[in-house]
This record gives C-alpha cells, sequence and structure tokens, in this order.
C-alpha cells in the first residue's frame, strides 16, 4: 500500500544528484587525459620553441578541464538551493586556495536565490514568532525589497511607528547544510583526484569545517542579533552605525531590526562623490575593519558592497553579521608580524628568511619545507599576489586609484605554491575573504587613506 | 436527543470527537473503547452510538472536522485576494497541516489504518475529500477569471486532483522526518510552482485534446482489445 513505503528523504535524491555529478567528472577526466597526451604530441612535432608551445596548449587544455569540472560543480550546487548559494559565496574566495576557473563557476552560482513567497513568509513567521505578519506589524510589505543568501529582507513598520527591516529565512535551509556539506566534501575528494591544482587534503578538510562552521552560526539569526548587540556596545569608532535589533520581534529564523535609510556604496558612486567624501568614506571602511581585527579580534567577514550604506549624514551603516569571525590572539599576533615582512620581500626583495618565518608561525608551511624550497618553488609562484598584498601597506598613505587588481592566478601555471600549503589558522579564511573585500571596495571607491593599521594593535 | 438544538447536538459531537482523539493519542486506538470516550466527555455510554456508529467513524469524523476548520481558518485570512493561487493553495495546506500538529502520533496512526483497511473506511474519508473539492474548484475559477491561469474545461478534473494532491501531500507530511518537517514545506514549494505553471499554460487542455483524438480515432480498435472493460473494472475499485 501507499504508506508500506518510506518516502524517499531529500538526502538520499540529492546524494543521487551528486553521484550522476561525480561520474560525469570522472568521464571528463578520461577526456582530459586523452586530450592531454594529444596535445603534447601536436606540440612535439612543431619545431620552433617547442618547450614553450607545449606548455601553453597544456595550460589551456588544463584551463578547459577546470572549467568544465566547474560546469559541472556548478550544476551540482544549483541543484542544491540556498545553502550552495552561501557556499559558493564563501568558496569564491580569491585567494588561491581553489583554481581560478573552478572559482568563477562558483562565484557565478552567488546570483541565484530561491524567492519566498507570500504564504511561505507568513509560514515561517507564525512558526518562529506564533502569528501572522499583519498581526505582529503595523505594515508588512510582502514583497521583499532586498535578497539575502539564506534567505530575503521585508520592509514593515512596527506598532510604535519604527521603520524595520526583516530578514526572514527560506524554510528547512538549516536543514538541508549537513548532507550538501557531506555532498561537497565528495566533490572536492574527487576534483582533488582529477586537476592537480587542489590543495592537500588537511587543507580543504579544514576549509570544509570552517565554512560548516560559519554555516551554522549564519543560519541562526538569534547568533547575528546577538553580533549585532555585540558590535554595537564595542564599537567605538566615529560615524560607524550598526542597527538596533528588535528582539521581541525576533527569532533564530525571523530577525527584525532598525531600518538605516541611506544609499548603497554603488548606488552612491553613481552620483560622484568628491575626492574628500570618498576618502572619508574610506577611512571609515578601512578603520571599521582593522579596528575590528585588532582591537576587538573579531571581524565582519563579509564586507561586499551591499553590506555598507551611506546614511543621509554621511555615517558608515554597516549591515549584515551573520558571518562574523573571532581572531585568537596568536593569529593576530603572527598576521601583524607578517605584514612588514610581506611589503619588505615581495616589494623590496629583501628580508626573505622573515617571512619564511612567519609563513611557518601562521603553519601555513610546515617543517618539511626548507627555506631553499621555499625560495625557489614557493615565493615566485606568490610573488604577484604578496606584491598585491603588501602594496597599500608600503608607507603610511596609499592611492587606491593606483591599486592593481588581485592576481587571481600565479604567474606560472604550475601551482606548485598550493600543493606546499599544510595548513593554516582557521581564521585565515574569513580574515583573507574579509581584507580581499575591503581592499575590492577601496579600489571601488578610489579613496586615497591613511592605511597605518598599527594605532589599532592593541597591547596584552 | 430532540430536545436539544443543532448547536448543541454540534457541540456534543465536537467534544466526543476532540475526547476520542486525545484518548487515541493516549492509549492507542484498539486499547479505547466508546465507554470510555462516553465518560471522558461526560455524556451517556448509549448516547454516544447517537453520534458515532462505531470507532471508525470517530475517525473520518475527526478529519471531517480538521477540514471544516482548515476551510474556515483558511477563508478569514487576511489579506486573501492578494495571495496567488498558488500561495493560496499553499497557504490551504499549511493550516490544513497545522490543525494535525497537535495530534499527528494519531493522524500517522490513523492514515496508515486507512490506508491499509479495505476500501469501506477509505470511501468513509471521501467527504472530506469533497469539501475541498469546492473549495479548490472556487479558488480554480477565481483564478480562470482573473486571467491568471489558462481557462478550461477541466476545472471539476483539477480541483478534484488537487485535492487529491493535500490527500499526498498528507501522506508525505505523516512521513517527513526532516526538522520541523521542512522537507514538506519545500516539496509543497516546488510541486506547487510546478503545478500552477502547467494551469497557467494551458496545456491540460491541449493534453485533453490530444487524448479525445486518440479516443474518438480509435475507440472501435480500443473496443475491440477489451481495454475499455478493464478501464471499466478499475474505476469500479474506486481508482
Amino acid at each position: 500500500m501507499l504508506t508500506s513505503k518510506k518516502v524517499p528523504t531529500s538526502k538520499l535524491s540529492r546524494s543521487a544528484i551528486t553521484g550522476a555529478a561525480v561520474a560525469k567528472i570522472g568521464l571528463k577526466h578520461a577526456g582530459y587525459k586523452v586530450r592531454k597526451a594529444f596535445s603534447a604530441k601536436i606540440s612535439g612535432t612543431k619545431s620552433s620553441d617547442t618547450k614553450n608551445s607545449e606548455a601553453k596548449s597544456n595550460e589551456q587544455s588544463q584551463q578547459q578541464h577546470e572549467e568544465q569540472i566547474g560546469e559541472l560543480v556548478f550544476t551540482v550546487l544549483s541543484q542544491l538551493r540556498g545553502t550552495a548559494i552561501k557556499l559558493s559565496q564563501l568558496l569564491s574566495m580569491e585567494t588561491d586556495i581553489l583554481p581560478e576557473t573552478i572559482r568563477n563557476k562558483l562565484k557565478s552560482a552567488c546570483h541565484e536565490v530561491p524567492p519566498i513567497n507570500r504564504a511561505l513568509v507568513r509560514k515561517q513567521m507564525v512558526q518562529e514568532l506564533g502569528n501572522t505578519p499583519k498581526q505582529l506589524f503595523k505594515e508588512f510589505d510582502s514583497k521583499a525589497f532586498s535578497a539575502a543568501s539564506i534567505g530575503q529582507v521585508h520592509r514593515a513598520l512596527s506598532f510604535n511607528d519604527e521603520n524595520l527591516a526583516v530578514k526572514v529565512q527560506y524554510p528547512g535551509i538549516g536543514a538541508t547544510i549537513d548532507s550538501d556539506l557531506k555532498m561537497l566534501e565528495k566533490l572536492f575528494w574527487l576534483l582533488a583526484k582529477t586537476t592537480n591544482k587542489m590543495p592537500k587534503q588537511q587543507v580543504f578538510t579544514l576549509l570544509l569545517t570552517e565554512i560548516k562552521n560559519r554555516l551554522s552560526e549564519e543560519i541562526n539569526y538569534e547568533i547575528e542579533a546577538n553580533n549585532l548587540n555585540w558590535f554595537q556596545q564595542h564599537m567605538k569608532l566615529n560615524g560607524i552605525v550598526i542597527p538596533k535589533v528588535k528582539h521581541a520581534l525576533s527569532s533564530a529564523r525571523v530577525l527584525s531590526m532598525e531600518m538605516l535609510t541611506g544609499q548603497h556604496i554603488d548606488k552612491w558612486l553613481e552620483n560622484q562623490p568628491s575626492q574628500q567624501q570618498r576618502n572619508e568614506l574610506g577611512q571609515k571602511l578601512f578603520d571599521f575593519f582593522w579596528y575590528s581585527a585588532l582591537t576587538l579580534k573579531k571581524i565582519h567577514a563579509d564586507p561586499h558592497p551591499g553590506n555598507f550604506l551611506v546614511l543621509t549624514d554621511e555615517q558608515l551603516g554597516v549591515l549584515d553579521f551573520g558571518c562574523v569571525r573571532s581572531l585568537s590572539d596568536d593569529f593576530v599576533d603572527g598576521f601583524t608580524a607578517m605584514m612588514p615582512k610581506i611589503v619588505d620581500s615581495y616589494i623590496f626583495n629583501k628580508n626573505k628568511s622573515a617571512l619564511f618565518a612567519s609563513y611557518q608561525a601562521l603553519k601555513f608551511i610546515d617543517h618539511s619545507v626548507d627555506f631553499n624550497t621555499f625560495e625557489s618553488k614557493i615565493f615566485p609562484d606568490i610573488q604577484r599576489y604578496g606584491q598585491w598584498l603588501g602594496q597599500a601597506y608600503v608607507s603610511k598613505t596609499f592611492d587606491f586609484t593606483t591599486k592593481t587588481p588581485c592576481p587571481g592566478k600565479p604567474d606560472n601555471v604550475s601551482g606548485t605554491a598550493v600543493k606546499f600549503l599544510s595548513g593554516m589558522y582557521s581564521e585565515q579564511p574569513c580574515f583573507d575573504r574579509a581584507h580581499l573585500g575591503l581592499m575590492n571596495l577601496l579600489t571601488q571607491i578610489g579613496a586615497n587613506i591613511n592605511t597605518d593599521y598599527s594605532k589599532f594593535i592593541t597591547v596584552k | 436527543m430532540a430536545r436539544l438544538s443543532k448547536q448543541q447536538q454540534a457541540e456534543i459531537r465536537l467534544k466526543i470527537i476532540k475526547t476520542a482523539v486525545a484518548l487515541f493519542s493516549e492509549y492507542g486506538f484498539e486499547a479505547t473503547s466508546m465507554k470510555q470516550i462516553a465518560r471522558e466527555a461526560g455524556i451517556g455510554d448509549a448516547t454516544i452510538y447517537k453520534y458515532f456508529a462505531n470507532k471508525d467513524k470517530l475517525i473520518y469524523g475527526y478529519y471531517g472536522l480538521i477540514a471544516t476548520e482548515t476551510t474556515q481558518q483558511f477563508l478569514a485570512e487576511d489579506d486573501l485576494s492578494e495571495y496567488s493561487l498558488q500561495e493560496k493553495l499553499q497557504l490551504l495546506i499549511d493550516i490544513y497541516l497545522n490543525n494535525f500538529l497537535p495530534n499527528r502520533e494519531f493522524v500517522c496512526d490513523s492514515i496508515n489504518m486507512i490506508m491499509q483497511s479495505p476500501s469501506i473506511l477509505f470511501k468513509d474519508v471521501a467527504p472530506v475529500r469533497e469539501e475541498f473539492v469546492d473549495l479548490i474548484r472556487n479558488l480554480l475559477n477565481e483564478a480562470e477569471q482573473a486571467g491568471e491561469i489558462a481557462q478550461s474545461p477541466f476545472t471539476d478534473a483539477t480541483a478534484k486532483l488537487a485535492n487529491d494532491y493535500l490527500l499526498a501531500v498528507l501522506l508525505y507530511w505523516v512521513n517527513d522526518d526532516s526538522e520541523e518537517f521542512s522537507n514538506t514545506t519545500q516539496m509543497v514549494d516546488m510541486s506547487l510552482n510546478l503545478g500552477v505553471e502547467i494551469l497557467r499554460s494551458g496545456i491540460v487542455s491541449k493534453a485533453t485534446d490530444l487524448v479525445s483524438f486518440f479516443v474518438k480515432a480509435h475507440l472501435f480498435r480500443f473496443m475491440g482489445s477489451g481495454f475499455l472493460n478493464k478501464l471499466v473494472m478499475n474505476k469500479s475499485f474506486g481508482l
């Protein structure tokens, strides 16, 4: 009879999806090997500059190969709805941990957000707050005005006439995270077998664990509410506004907070603000980041333009505290000690042994790597990235109109550096992502600012 | 009983159902007697039989009650006119399942009993289904008039189908072990999306056109093969 058959749980059908993709990737990989052999043969027949053209066509076919795999990964991820979007965002860190083409595919997944219709919003409200939107708010706009990665944001008016932004989570997103991550682990494992540019297993296990922890925090809006409160209490910088939480109208899956009125940075830039305005805004963003990192030792780890508002009085509104990362003292010490050495080594080409020691302190390389290997194999591979990283901190001020884009790819295609990567502090990925976001924002704004963060370093 | 008003009778009926479900939930269906229910509900041992001939009747009495309550709550919902067809159906299901929630264990047991028992009991549940058919037919007609979905000569059939879909959702929900039944929520969200999309496209009429063409053009061949006989036989089983 009907009930004697258990309905398939979604996890089963999800595994089936990855299973299919895994099989497909396996096939693609076989194709790649053939192509690689073939391209080597072709370039071997050419007489002029053989070595160079061989390297070039190898690079091309490797890139094609990555693209195809990236596409398949994307196909899988896009079938997983909300979780995948969040994962993709977290994974599209521009640091060279994942191959570039795969990162690009992951990035494009960010645009798809599952919509939550009126009936679902109502359901979520009743489930979370015990009442319908109509009864909870004086006014509630059932059309979302903004999409959050695992939910959406609605405009509302409280019975005390406060303008609120109400974030509602897609029902069931939390329940799916675990199975999604398990599948991702499988995919990573497979990718490691099929491309030669994936990091060591211990590194991506560390990445996955970090992502898992961040995600499980992010789906709990009570944690975000606490983060908002915490930052509001501890953020002593002037000109930074953090929305107040409306606790009575919030729960683990619904978050009501004060609506800040202002313009998103993209929009604000369209009105051609003066250089001085740009500098002031840029300075606020810069100080917000480094004050958080070095003084508070807790960072807002999601600094994309949509999360910042230029308020009508030119103050900086900071939104979305779902992804917040605490930084350990050791990490902060290690990182602040490393930065001057990044500048010395990559920009002035001196003091490489100190950088080597810093990399060890930050656990990037273990003791199996000696200085010679570091200097000959790792250093050249990430030189451009190092230059990019140090650029803003060469002197006490920096003009971001001269900032070069973050190099997405090492100079040579060997990708050897990533193979030596033995680990990192668990906060490193979030920190990198946030710092990269900051650099991108400042470049977009074209600010000329004081980049001496040392004033925020706290003495123990 | 004759001295009681209709209103009073309805109240007693309601009380019996609620008491019965509470007892079934606590002690199980088999272990609960009509006598126990009557005493717990504060009515005479014999009086209860005037309302319900046996325990089975109490089960469909419960489903009927939930269906009535669901319809009332649904129609009383604020801003219902602003909801799209899909949102309305989703809301209906949401209210329906929520009403079952306090007695979920009993619902699981009784659904299994209904599904496993011979058709007699299953047929008894039919009045529940009819109630939603009317409601859904109205929703479909409204959506057709508003131009939200394509006009179709088969709205009645669609309403019945949608009603069966509700029962299917209930079955899925009963077996759903995901946290807060989020799988059911997502299944409903996705399947309704597809269903309404199909209604919007008017593909139902087109498909039916095709079928009726085949039936008309090849009727005689079917008749010769005994296919129709089989079809009629199946129908008599209530499928």
